[in-house]
């Protein structure tokens, strides 16, 4: 499946107005709360801050990628966001992160790998840089849909 | 025969935090397929084996295929996929069996040698009732089991 499978439009938010990670992460869940695939967004915030304080999910060149697999999931789902202002976000070079993809998965072993692998391709993609820049100075969700269904 | 009699008693264990890197590096170090993943107290949350760990790498097509001659250029797959992957993103809590199968020391060992070749398993969890991990059996301690050679460790 695309990538834009995964997610939706409605699921992409390029002006986000945060102070700190955690005001950040909270309104990413308020993002992908408007999934259905989301069937209880404090449960699965709740999820996401756990998985966080286990080991930061900010790989470093301004990306984070905040994930959790809950029961608050029904499927597999994302979120992408972006924070002009930059958020110190725990990274591994410590750079300010302004561009998060925040990543569900119902529990479960299928799920697990179909979600692996998306990080993975969601990795694959902001690695490149030529990928970031597009997506920090767009103002146009299509675009950055068609950014995200230019890999397999 | 019982689990109890074959298990290894000194395990290895890593915690939901610990990076798949590492792990990598712990299943090589001891020469083992998989490690359990345990809490504080040492209770059992889950199992990595180097299946999880490939599968991480593996795109997930490929793993879904029973036939692979189809498959076109697999040295670029490859290759996109070793460019693509960020190790550090990955921790045990990612990648874990959840809910794995576990046994007791007192679970008989043809039971756990029907588990390991139904279930395709490299190695099961040996817990108490508390369900701490007590010791792993592996496919090589049933096999060393039923062809008489005992734990170098118990002879």
């Amino acid at each position: 499946m695309k990538l834009s499978g995964f997610t939706d439009k409605k699921l992409v938010d390029l002006g986000i107005a945060a102070r700190t990670k955690d005001d950040l992460i909270s309104r990413m869940v308020d993002l992908l709360g408007r999934s259905p695939k989301i069937k209880d967004k404090a449960a699965f915030l709740r999820d996401v801050r756990a998985r966080e304080a286990l080991v930061p999910t900010g790989v470093g060149y301004g990306v984070g990628f905040p994930h959790a697999k809950s029961d608050a999931a029904t499927s597999v789902v994302f979120a992408v966001g972006r924070a002009d202002t930059g958020i110190d976000f725990e990274a591994l070079d410590k750079e300010p992160v302004r561009l998060v993809f925040l990543i569900a998965a119902p529990k479960g072993e299928e799920p697990s790998r179909v979600y692996l692998n998306l990080m993975a391709r969601l990795s694959f993609l902001m690695k490149d840089q030529a990928n970031r820049k597009r997506l920090l100075t767009t103002d146009s969700v299509a675009d950055v849909m068609a950014l995200l269904d230019s890999i397999d | 025969m019982t689990v109890r009699e074959y298990m290894s008693r000194s395990v290895v264990t890593v915690t939901p935090s610990t990076n798949i890197a590492e792990i990598a590096s712990t299943l090589n170090k001891h020469g083992i397929y998989g490690v359990p993943v345990v809490d504080a107290e040492g209770r059992l949350l889950g199992t990595v084996s180097h299946d999880e760990l490939m599968g991480v790498f593996i795109p997930h097509y490929l793993s879904m295929l029973d036939e692979l001659a189809f498959v076109g250029d697999m040295a670029a797959i490859e290759a996109r996929t070793m460019s693509s992957i960020e190790p550090s993103l990955f921790v045990a809590e990612d990648v874990m069996r959840t809910n794995p199968i576990k046994v007791t020391p007192d679970t008989s060992l043809m039971k756990v040698a029907a588990l390991l070749i139904n279930k395709k398993l490299g190695f099961l969890p040996v817990v108490d009732e508390q369900n701490r991990v007590v010791g792993v059996v592996s496919r090589s301690d049933v096999t060393n089991a039923f062809t008489g050679i005992r734990r170098a460790e118990e002879r």
